[in-house]
């Protein structure tokens, strides 16, 4: 009945998806890059995260086209705030088309060439990291009233 | 700040530690054992993703210092989460907490509910509310002590239900939802609309998907639950709080929908269900409420809650609950200790006599009192 009851919605939507991608973030760099702790990761570990990323990658190309086709629907574990759909497209406003096709392009490696990532890619997954991480901290401060 | 993070990280697992002691020096009590544990769980499981982090030889490489510092914070965040909401509630359940959460024990296992009850806290400073995933509930310090107010424990019931039974409630209701919003979009661009009300229904769409749908989900579930009462209570609560009746409309944003569309749904859930008189009293009462307070409809608000649409999402609901097994308030049950009888009796005797309304209540209340401190 309170705003709380939607904001603690809000913010467990917005928490998952910043964790999901900045952990799946940490695994793909480790490979990349080889860094230490990288022969920890286990390949079915590494495939999970990056389906997954990829997957939250094509839905978010969905979401951000314009005029939406019609409803996004997927089988994500992980929701994708609308909040965050609306910071990326008034972000990337002046090249948003060019956006999409690169998201869709990572989203594609991701899915079937991991080995062909690049260092651009990565930084593209950053990107998109720090918008996660910065709408999660938002709804968090309303809901903790900070 | 690589040595800064690390510290960070072992101020957070000894945060976790200690948090996590508390709740295992808490003395046994069946009532809050699963709220208890669940919260022991993720805390420790937390402390464990930190001790491994900071055993990890990456920590610390620049290439990695935003993810793990987005990763920290989210640690951080969730246990402080756990720290202001569930571990309060188990912490300091008190006796008005035990009576919250007996009454909806009872009225749960009354109704078929499909899921664990949930812990009810009585220190709200936000009217109720609830945190769907931990299944705890906050309603103010003196729910306990009236009838008329507690049809709102199944507004926060039907928020709980909406997010573990998605797919049964609501269905594809979405893609209905963007069907007409592409439709009014389509106004558009045959200029049957200005061309600024293209990003203004594109933030429709975001309300509605992001915050609104749960409104009027919950607001659907406690209709089929109680009945009637839960439309009088809204009416009730509208004239207490004083917000305004047609807000937003278009272009304007609020967590909520607007409270005279939230009504409608109310009255559309009593109209499927058969109370059509009901739904219609309700009306009368509250178009009576809008004019005593001066309030009228703004332009172009029809097109944020249309009628189709609430009728369509109101027989969803129901549909979702009959499937679900949930017993409606079209199905009484025992009427000497069922309490959605007993809320809409409430709510009836307060109608028809709010002068002699008053004893009678105190009467029901000191009876379910008694019956629900038994075992205490």
């Amino acid at each position: 009945m309170s705003d709380m009851s939607v904001l603690s919605h809000e913010y467990k939507t917005a928490s998952e998806l910043s964790q999901h991608i900045s952990t799946a973030l940490i695994l793909l760099k480790k490979v990349h890059y080889h860094l230490p702790g990288e022969e920890a990761i286990r390949p079915e570990e590494l495939d999970r995260h990056r389906h997954a990323l990829a997957t939250i990658l094509t839905t978010l190309v969905g979401l951000l086209t314009v005029p939406r086709p019609e409803p996004v629907t997927s089988v994500l574990t992980v929701s994708i705030p609308e909040t965050l759909v609306m910071r990326l497209q008034a972000e990337r406003r002046g090249d948003l088309i060019y956006y999409l096709d690169d998201l869709a392009g990572v989203a594609e490696r991701l899915r079937e060439q991991p080995f062909q990532l690049e260092g651009a890619d990565l930084a593209l997954l950053d990107q998109l990291a720090t918008v996660a991480d910065a709408e999660a901290s938002s709804v968090y401060r309303r809901l903790m009233r900070i | 700040m690589e040595q800064f993070l690390q510290g960070l990280l072992r101020d957070l697992e000894q945060h976790c530690a200690v948090l996590r002691d508390r709740l295992a020096a808490i003395p046994a009590d069946p009532e809050l054992r699963a709220h208890a544990m669940k919260a022991y769980r993720e805390l420790e499981s937390i402390r464990r993703e930190v001790v491994q982090l900071l055993q990890d030889p990456s920590l610390g490489l620049s290439i990695l210092m935003p993810n793990h510092l987005q990763v920290y914070k989210r640690w951080s965040e969730r246990v402080c989460v756990i720290e202001s909401y569930p571990f309060l509630f188990v912490e300091r359940y008190a006796p008005s907490d035990r009576h919250m959460t007996r009454l909806c024990q009872r009225l749960t296992s009354q109704i078929g509910w499909p899921l664990p009850p949930p812990l009810v806290a009585a220190f709200s400073n936000q009217y109720y509310w609830t945190m769907t995933e931990f299944n705890i509930i906050c309603v103010p310090a003196a729910e306990g002590a009236s009838l008329l107010g507690l049809p709102d424990l199944c507004h926060e019931l039907g928020h709980i239900l909406h997010l573990a039974r998605w797919e049964t409630l609501v269905g594809n209701f979405l893609r209905e939802l963007a069907s007409y919003i592409f439709q009014e979009q389509r106004r558009v661009a045959t200029e049957q609309r200005p061309t600024e009300y293209r990003s203004l229904y594109t933030v429709l769409f975001a309300q509605w998907e992001g915050s609104w749908l749960l409104e009027f989900v919950a607001d659907m579930v406690a209709t089929y639950l109680v009945g009637p009462a839960y439309g009088w209570q809204h009416v009730r609560l509208c004239a207490s709080t004083s917000s305004a009746a047609y807000h937003p409309t278009l272009g304007e944003r609020a967590d909520h929908p607007a409270d005279e569309a939230r009504l409608r749904g109310m009255v559309a859930v009593l109209t499927h269900m058969g109370a059509t008189e009901a739904g219609a009293r309700i009306t009368v009462l509250w178009n009576s409420y809008l004019d005593a307070s001066r309030e009228g409809c703004p332009q172009d608000y029809e097109v944020c809650y249309p009628q189709t649409l609430l009728e369509s999402l109101a027989e969803r609901i129901i549909a979702g609950c009959r499937s679900l097994g949930v017993r409606g308030f079209d199905q009484p049950g025992n009427p000497a200790n069922d309490l959605p009888t007993l809320f809409g009796e409430a709510w009836e005797r307060f109608l028809a006599d709010p002068k002699t309304y008053a004893a009678w209540e105190r009467s029901q209340l000191e009876t379910l009192r008694q019956e629900l401190a038994v075992g205490t």
